[in-house]
């Protein structure tokens, strides 16, 4: 079906725009990137640039660069996966990568965006691993937990842990926080105050699922 | 903007209200200010209240940005049109759902949950 929806010549010529203007920004962002890059920078444990070695930094360059970095392997990571399933329409895109300092930053975030979904038995058991390029991920949201009640001792074990992606754990985050219309205009996270722990687990697989990190 | 400064905008600035709030989202989602879109959120909910209003719900406007190139306005409009055209909305939102999007394929996807589980009745 969504090969069938993307494989009209009208489309492609919509998306070919559109990943000219990935590359148009992505170009934009490598050179603001190279206009102030200092590679003896110290980093935290994250591997994001600091001033002090610190995790946290004041620094408006610092804040600026980490942001470019963000975005730019947000849209890296989109096109790469769009580019798996629809062809090598931008092959060219990322051959940037190649020439930007930005790969030694960037690639351990695209290539696990790119991972296919897994189960939730393998989510669990990578979640002893770390891993440059994931997170580990609570999947019923700590803090709101902590606040209704919930012992740490539920919020940590191993049945809530799974180790997913960073940036579609920053998607699942950003999402949990974003007013909806289908939770009666509220966030997913103010919805879920006071709801059961089996509640939250179901919108927390669900949201799994649907970022494609874990398997129907 | 004030619902009196809203109530006096033609049709077609309302739609291209949608689409800014729509566009404005989508960047703050990217550079990760929540409390930015959520401001917009709000902003977005009057815009849509206001073509309800209008004569004949005029919110089937918004069926035209089904194919917008931003897909956080595709994603608004499909939600807003729900309730007057289900069927074509659901299978705008199971594209998006696969389309790759990040956030708005998430969202997509979890809108078609909501709407199977009973919990999001579009009005």
């Amino acid at each position: 079906m969504l090969v069938d929806r993307y494989s009209s010549a009208g489309m492609r010529v919509r998306w070919s725009g559109a990943a000219l203007s990935v590359q148009l920004r992505l170009q934009e962002l490598i050179d603001a990137l190279k206009a102030n890059f200092d590679p003896n920078q110290p980093r935290d444990e994250r591997g994001r640039w600091t001033d002090t070695g610190a995790e946290s930094s004041g620094s408006s360059d610092t804040k600026l660069r980490n942001k470019i970095i963000v975005e730019a392997a947000l849209l890296l990571a989109r096109a790469a996966a769009k580019e798996a399933a629809f062809g090598p329409v931008l092959g060219t895109l990322l051959n940037l990568l190649d020439a930007a300092q930005i790969l030694e930053e960037a690639y351990p975030y695209i290539s696990a965006y790119l991972d296919s979904p897994k189960t939730l038995e393998e989510l669990h058991a990578a979640a002893k691993f770390p891993e440059r390029g994931y997170d580990i991920h609570h999947i019923v949201e700590q803090t709101p937990a902590e606040r209704d009640g919930f012992p740490r001792s539920m919020i940590d074990s191993p049945e809530n842990l799974v180790r997913i992606p960073t940036l579609k754990h920053w998607e699942i985050n950003a999402w949990y926080q974003t007013k909806n219309k289908f939770y009666d205009f509220k966030s997913p996270r103010a919805y879920l105050q006071g709801k059961s722990w089996e509640e939250r687990v179901r919108v927390g697989r669900d949201a799994m699922i649907r970022a494609g990190v874990l398997k129907r | 903007m004030s619902a009196i400064k809203i109530s006096r905008l033609t049709l077609e600035e309302l739609v291209s209200r949608y689409i800014e709030i729509g566009s404005l989202q989508y960047d703050a989602l990217m550079m990760n200010e929540i409390a930015k879109f959520n401001r917009l959120f709000d902003k977005m909910i009057m815009v849509e209240a206001e073509l309800q209003r209008r004569d004949g719900d005029q919110r089937r406007l918004l069926l035209a940005l089904y194919e917008h190139e931003n897909p956080h306005v595709r994603l608004n409009a499909i939600k807003a049109t729900l309730a007057i055209a289900p069927e074509a909305g659901r299978k705008a939102l199971e594209a998006l759902a696969e389309a790759g999007e990040g956030y708005q394929s998430l969202d997509a996807g979890m809108c078609i949950f909501a709407l199977d589980d009973g919990i999001f009745k579009p009005t």
